[in-house]
């Protein structure tokens, strides 16, 4: 072998040595990200028997958490689609002065804290409150009610659907509509008839992540609706109180809300993928 | 009666500016123009997606520049088809009958119609994701005519298919055009759809319309340069002319068709011009000697370059060709009549 063949034979050696490098670099930090993530869930998991799970959920306190969350963040959700799906449309759609100042505001409770939200809905709705004191002279009282955790709710998780059902209207190719109306049909049977179906999937993958973040709502709860069982106390909020006294019972319901997300999860990309097809 | 009355449209970089035209009652006609001229936007225009600027559309001498789209009773087949794909075929067809709450028997009448028109009836119960470009097309075609437009406007209907697709599907736009006598406005860039199908031709550039007439009124007297480059015409020589029906171009002088004083463009196609290695009669022809330069084969064609002071380009039939019997380098003379050579004045239609 003379040298010049020894010289090229040893870059390719450093050349494949660096790509084995690199690939096994990337496995292990993939790895370490995973453990992260994964063994947190895992230890809940196995911290409690089936035995005991299914006791637990015998427990009103957990059985009442579980009815109150699952009620609240549907009727939540079903408000979130109702006010949202219009204002997505419209903001996807129609160009107006102040339309990326309605969509900024509507973002706003993603990056608020929930504690500053929950404070600032008691400002607003609570006995004292610039709305509320209003209502409260009528005999409604609103913070610290059933109502108060579905505002809470309402008020963190709409952006999530907002956010999606733009972007779903916004892929829409707007040639649909126009061959709907040229074809005669009116701006509403276009909507429901052929705008509707086609977004379908991004829509219902939006109701489903603010569902979710409906369910997990802890700091605007707690400070706006209070902690009482049966009331306001929802999943999350009777994880934090009996977490000091009846493990279990908070195990339970932290395996339960793990359940649901990853149903969430899973519904949410199945969703998205098939719009794709259209 | 289709009317385009003075329309201006911009739209960032695509614009119509005073575009009128006049497109008969049961003509087909047809737009033509390069990417960018403006023909969607015309075409966009009267389907009543934008608004023009300034101008109106008359339809059947109803004024509908201001009629929203869906009330214009003016179809639409889009280049993409636009078929709605969670429909069948059916619904696809059915939904402009449907929003108009037409009754259903009327609408399965109609249905039945429109498909045993476009040959789809076995289609009907299938999603459109599922048929090819040419089915899809039909489809599109369906959907539009069961609303019996006054007008049906095509967007590039033949573009997006394949060779053997497109020549079916011209045929049948003929067939249907006949069928139906609906209005139709089709756009397109591909010069080679206009022989088939159109009544009357406009040639449309940067949102100008430069040149209206019947195709083989555009082919043989184009009236610019751009026209007669966009048609095909090779043989394109400045010169000037003179009041007694010549113009000299070089150090020619040929008779033609129609005298203009001045500077011109002349414009002469390569079919027309004759080849033989002996000098022809005259018999009021244009007849100049000149050398073959190369000779190439092109398909069932030959083309040739003459140097005649000039370059000349000559389309040659095999037959003709081999009756002339010419190779390159060879001393021939070149014949064609002054209806051969068509005359316009120079810079026509050109952009400033």
């Amino acid at each position: 072998m003379n040298s010049v063949e020894g010289l090229v034979e040893v870059k390719r050696l450093r050349q494949s040595c660096r790509a084995i490098l690199l690939t096994f670099g990337t496995g292990v930090l993939i790895t370490l990200l995973l453990i992260f993530i994964v063994t947190p869930i895992l230890a809940l998991l196995f911290r409690i028997s089936p035995d005991r799970f299914c006791a637990s959920l015998s427990d009103p306190v957990v059985w009442d958490a579980l009815v109150l969350s699952l009620t609240t963040a549907t009727i939540s959700t079903c408000v979130i689609v109702l006010l949202g799906t219009p204002v997505a449309w419209i903001n996807a759609r129609y160009c107006y002065s102040g339309r990326e100042f309605v969509d900024t505001i509507i973002d706003l409770p993603l990056v608020l804290p929930p504690a500053v939200a929950g404070l600032a809905l008691l400002m607003a709705f609570g006995r004292m409150g610039i709305i509320g004191r209003y209502f409260y002279e009528s005999g409604i009282s609103i913070a610290f009610t059933t109502l108060a955790v579905i505002i809470a709710q309402v008020f963190v998780a709409l952006p999530f659907y907002v956010r999606q059902a733009r972007a779903s209207f916004e892929q829409l190719d707007t040639m649909y509509e126009q061959a709907a109306r040229s074809l005669g049909s009116t701006t509403l049977p276009t909507f429901f008839i052929i705008v509707l179906p086609l977004v379908k999937s991004g829509l219902i993958a939006g109701a489903i992540m603010s569902f979710a973040r409906a369910l997990g709502e802890f700091g605007a709860t707690i400070m706006f609706a209070g902690n009482i069982q049966g009331r306001t106390q929802t999943m999350p909020l009777a994880i934090y109180t009996t977490m000091q006294g009846d493990l279990n019972a908070s195990i339970t319901l932290s395996v339960i809300l793990i359940i649901i997300s990853f149903v969430v999860l899973f519904i949410v990309k199945f969703k998205l993928r098939r719009d794709v097809r259209f | 009666m289709l009317t385009i009355d003075s329309v201006y449209k911009s739209l960032g970089e695509f614009s119509l500016s005073n575009v009128s035209l006049e497109i008969g009652d049961r003509e087909y006609f047809i737009v033509l123009g390069p990417t960018g001229a403006g023909k969607t936007i015309l075409l966009e225009t009267i389907a009543g997606i934008y608004s023009p600027d300034a101008g109106r559309i008359l339809l059947n001498g109803r004024d509908i520049t201001d009629v929203p789209a869906r009330e214009r009773n003016i179809g639409m087949v889009y280049q993409d088809y636009m078929l709605f794909p969670h429909l069948t075929v059916e619904d696809n067809i059915g939904f402009g009958l449907k929003s108009r709450r037409a009754d259903p028997a009327f609408i399965r009448g109609k249905m039945q119609e429109s498909a045993d028109l476009l040959n789809i009836a076995h289609l009907l119960h299938r999603y459109p994701g599922t048929l090819s470009g040419g089915e899809q097309q039909r489809v599109a075609l369906a959907r539009a005519l069961v609303m019996e437009p006054e007008a049906l406007l095509l967007d590039e209907p033949l573009s997006a298919l394949d060779v053997k697709t497109r020549e079916n599907l011209r045929t049948e736009l003929a067939r249907i055009h006949k069928a139906t006598g609906t209005t139709i406005v089709h756009i397109t860039h591909n010069f080679e759809e206009v022989f088939d199908l159109a009544d009357r031709v406009a040639i449309m550039r940067g949102g100008d319309v430069i040149q209206v007439g019947a195709p083989e009124e555009i082919f043989r007297r184009p009236n610019s340069d751009f026209v007669a480059g966009f048609v095909g015409v090779e043989n394109l020589f400045s010169g000037t002319g003179s009041s007694d029906g010549t113009v000299a171009v070089g150090n020619l002088r040929m008779r033609v068709e129609n005298g203009i004083s001045g500077p011109v463009s002349v414009a002469i196609r390569p079919e027309e011009i004759f080849l033989s290695k002996t000098a022809p009669p005259e018999n009021g022809r244009n007849v100049f000697p000149g050398r073959i330069e190369t000779v190439r084969p092109n398909g069932g064609l030959i083309r040739v370059a003459v140097e005649a002071g000039i370059p000349f380009r000559v389309t040659l039939t095999r037959q003709g060709f081999e009756e002339a019997d010419i190779v390159a380098g060879d001393a021939v003379y070149l014949a064609f009549r002054p209806s051969a050579a068509h005359v316009y004045p120079s810079g026509a239609h050109e952009e400033a």
